[in-house]
């Protein structure tokens, strides 16, 4: 029959977990030399809460936390574009309300047309031969080709460019992987922020965002183009992690001299 | 990261401040997503779930009392939506299916693995109660009383499920000759 009591399973997990008294360690440690069979499954205990404690901690899939961010922010922006519409309406329904404002309006529209036909000279002309936006554009920045790297590993081959203007940088990849991938772009917070995001061939699966990140999940082939805007440190340096399976398989980094035109 | 810490983190959420959110999850990201995957063994449900408790928090944080610690409250959250996406998808018995270990390494090392082997095995054979306060016990390696805040349970409660847990773990380990 076996001696093991609840009284002596109670003070083994006591003294496992760190919480038994000196009176209760004595006690234990009566039962341990008085018996072969409590003395083995003291062991046997502490080696299973061992091997519980010692259990390696997983690391998170790679973007994981930035997807969170991401989704988390996206409710509130669409509940700002809900207001935005709602400010519209009542807009619109204010100027229905009011006939005055239905008149102006219509009278400011007629003269604002007249105004353009006459500069135009579509009156005289007869036909319209129009093309471009409306609206105005800035000109594009100048850029400079700064850096040029080329990518050959077993899972990926492509290029990446760097390019800048001013405090725009341009980070133009030309990838082409065997399966799917993630490029994250790392960087002080607050030295860059996404200034924008650009693609030529095929679709990115996926972009996030957060302070100091931003994860791309790509597969196949992918040109695409990441702009950022630098913020005060000129000497910030750009990392890059190419990863597969949460793996970092190449790692690269864009030091401050190699941001700037040779 | 104390829990005056992440007082004042939630406050500026609360106040819209996605970058204290950002701070939260990348504290709590990995812990948090340790305790689903030892629920789960299985890591794309653990993604799922993980996201999943993140966002719960970030839509619940106005019912966070400030008086718990906020990590025991996170806890509870990633035990319950682990439970539930459990009971959404598969029995635990269908965990031989998935399970392979790692590479094995010389020696003790070997040893050590095919414990741990055994070990995440035997923990997805116990039922959710007992599994919960191992995993809270072991992995994230809680006291007691933060424990109890994190089951909703007594500390009574605690020591009680422990003692059991770990009988019925150690009787599976040493039928599967691991122990």
């Amino acid at each position: 029959m076996s001696s093991i009591n609840q009284e002596i399973n109670a003070l083994i997990q006591a003294d496992i977990d760190g919480v038994i008294g000196d009176t209760e360690r004595l006690q234990l440690q009566q039962y341990l030399d008085g018996s072969e069979e409590v003395r083995a499954y003291y062991q046997d205990c502490q080696r299973l809460c061992e091997g519980l404690d010692s259990m390696e901690p997983l690391d998170p899939p790679v973007g994981l936390a930035a997807a969170i961010v991401a989704t988390a922010a996206q409710p509130r922006e669409e509940g700002a574009e809900e207001e935005w519409a709602g400010s519209w309406k009542n807009l619109f329904a204010i100027w229905f309300e009011f006939p005055v404002l239905r008149y102006a309006t219509a009278f400011l529209v007629g003269a604002v047309l007249a105004s353009s036909l006459s500069q135009s000279g579509l009156n005289d002309r007869g036909e319209m031969r129009t093309a471009g936006l409306a609206g105005t554009m800035s000109p594009a920045p100048e850029f400079t080709a700064i850096q040029a790297l080329t990518l050959e590993q077993p899972a990926l081959n492509g290029s990446l460019d760097l390019l800048r203007a001013d405090r725009l940088l341009q980070l133009r990849f030309a990838l082409d992987s065997t399966g799917p991938l993630e490029v994250a772009v790392r960087y002080q917070n607050q030295s860059y922020h996404l200034f924008g995001f650009s693609q030529e061939i095929s679709e990115v699966l996926s972009l996030t965002a957060v302070d100091g990140e931003i994860a791309l999940g790509i597969a196949g082939e992918q040109d695409f183009t990441v702009f950022l805007y630098q913020h005060g440190d000129l000497d910030a340096p750009i990392e890059l992690d190419f990863k597969r399976d949460g793996e970092t398989f190449k790692s690269l980094v864009i030091a401050a001299e190699q941001q700037r035109a040779p | 990261m104390n829990n005056n810490d992440d007082t004042g983190l939630i406050q500026a959420v609360e106040k819209g401040d996605h970058g204290a959110f950002a701070t939260l999850v990348r504290q709590y990201e990995k812990p948090i997503y340790n305790v689903v995957y030892r629920m789960l063994h299985d890591r794309e449900e653990a993604r799922d779930v993980t996201q999943t408790v993140f966002l719960k928090t970030f839509e619940n944080l106005h019912k966070y009392d400030p008086e718990r610690k906020f990590f025991s409250w996170l806890c509870r959250i990633a035990i319950n939506e682990a439970i539930d996406s459990q009971g959404r998808t598969r029995p635990s018995t269908e965990y031989e299916e998935q399970h392979s270990p790692e590479q094995a390494s010389p020696g003790d090392d070997l040893q050590r693995q095919e414990l741990h082997d055994g070990l995440e095995g035997a923990l997805m054979t116990l039922n959710t109660d007992y599994r919960s306060v191992l995993v809270l016990k072991h992995i994230v390696g809680m006291n007691y009383h933060d424990i109890s805040l994190a089951l909703e349970v007594s500390e009574k409660t605690v020591k009680s499920r422990l003692f059991s847990a770990r009988q019925k773990l150690a009787g599976k380990m040493k039928k599967e000759a691991y122990l």
